[in-house]
């Protein structure tokens, strides 16, 4: 299987591994707090649906539990924020990067290569961005799978 | 051969408006094999004028190369060595190498190991850790061996020791083929008036001064004492700012 070199994909120099270690680091508080916030938000709704006769619990005959998107609203948009953010982040860490220690900027403007400078700029961050809102994606399948099979058929909302 | 053709360069509108511009109508010409001193004092515009032969500014008028602007098809004709340093500091100068090969295919791989053996500098050690001198001279030795026709280095012996410029200077001649024309900016007038074949003083955005070596060399006069004509240099200007300042004491 071909390895794909990502130092060609990122300012000469760059502390690759660095920036990957970050984008886990974020990717694993923003789930974190995903999970958290949905997870709260889900226990007290599906809470609701009982009433409660000492350790015994009743499902209530007319109990509904509110739609998915409003139990997930706040989890993932946070998720979002967060991968953007560090999107806008890295894109101006590696522009300003040919500034600092030297001006690399002189020799990356100079190459025939009219692209490299961007692609160079770009690539990794968005790369990043792609795999945080995929994350988001596949926790919000996660969050929908929890919603539809943990919740009583009877009761789910629209 | 490089034309630059009623150049004007302002950087702000205040510039502009005024006339007190970078650049005022600069023309050029220089050719192949020429190795030409840029001279002017602090801000006369050698390095405006270096960027916009560079494309890193827009300016007014027209550089041309072999009478082609200068676009991403040419522009390995030109290589840069700036005081500022254009290296990637946690790179080594082996990779560097790899990087200027893969970009630049002229690249020259022996005057790059020749050079760098013969100023003793390392090959597997990152540049941020090199010293100013170091760092100088491989910024040089990278715009040499890139493989380009016209080499531009705007000051690029700012704090190496006087030993180290007198080696590269005679390894400079020593190295360049017949087609290689240099373009250099400096302060250090005297130490290179025995090598270069022309000199072009620049003042306040404007040429004021174009001669050839070998001019000044059938008139008598030194490359100092043409500068010094040239800028209508008043020899008794210290003593008389010293008169000015003291008052006439001592």
């Amino acid at each position: 299987m071909k390895t794909i070199d990502l130092s060609r994909l990122a300012p000469p120099g760059t502390a690759i591994k660095e920036e990957i270690r970050r984008l886990c680091v974020g990717l694993a508080g923003a789930t974190g707090c995903a999970v958290l916030i949905y997870g709260v938000n889900y226990r007290n709704a599906y809470d609701l649906l009982f009433d409660r006769y000492g350790v015994d619990r009743v499902l209530r005959p007319d109990a509904v539990m509110p739609p998915f998107d409003a139990l997930s609203w706040g989890s993932l948009t946070f998720f979002y924020f967060v991968a953007l953010g560090s999107l806008a982040a890295a894109i101006f860490h590696h522009f300003s990067f040919y500034s600092g220690g030297s001006k690399s900027i002189y020799l990356m403007r100079r190459l025939p290569q009219r692209w490299e400078l961007l692609r160079r700029d770009i690539t990794l961050p968005i790369a990043g961005a792609a795999i945080s809102l995929l994350a988001a994606l596949l926790l919000k399948l996660l969050f929908m799978g929890v919603y539809y099979f943990v919740t009583p058929e009877q009761c789910l909302g629209i | 051969m490089l034309e630059i053709k009623n150049v004007s360069k302002s950087y702000t509108l205040n510039q502009r408006l005024h006339g007190k511009q970078a650049l005022q109508s600069v023309d050029l010409s220089i050719g192949p094999g020429e190795i030409v001193g840029l001279f002017g004092e602090n801000g006369a515009g050698k390095t405006t004028l270096m960027k916009c032969i560079l494309g890193f500014l827009r300016y007014d008028g027209e550089i041309l190369l072999d009478g082609a602007p200068i676009t991403c098809n040419n522009i390995e004709r030109l290589s840069f060595a700036t005081s500022e340093h254009s290296f990637f500091p946690n790179l080594t100068a082996e990779a560097h190498r790899q990087f200027y090969k893969e970009h630049f295919p002229r690249f020259i791989d022996k005057r790059f190991y020749g050079l760098m053996e013969f100023f003793e500098l390392p090959l597997h050690k990152l540049l941020h850790s090199f010293s100013t001198g170091q760092k100088n001279q491989f910024e040089v030795i990278l715009a040499l061996c890139q493989g380009a026709d016209y080499i531009l280095m705007d000051e690029p012996f700012a704090g190496n020791d006087v030993f180290n410029r007198e080696d590269f200077y005679k390894v400079l001649l020593g190295i360049l083929e017949p087609n290689e024309t240099v373009i250099l900016s400096t302060h250090l007038i005297e130490e290179v008036s025995n090598f270069i074949s022309r000199a072009v003083l620049i003042r306040q955005g404007q040429i004021v001064g174009d001669v050839l070596a070998c001019d000044l060399d059938e008139s008598g006069i030194s490359l100092m004492d043409y500068i010094k004509q040239t800028y209508h240099y008043s020899a008794d200007r210290v003593s008389r700012a010293l008169n000015d300042i003291t008052g006439g004491e001592g």
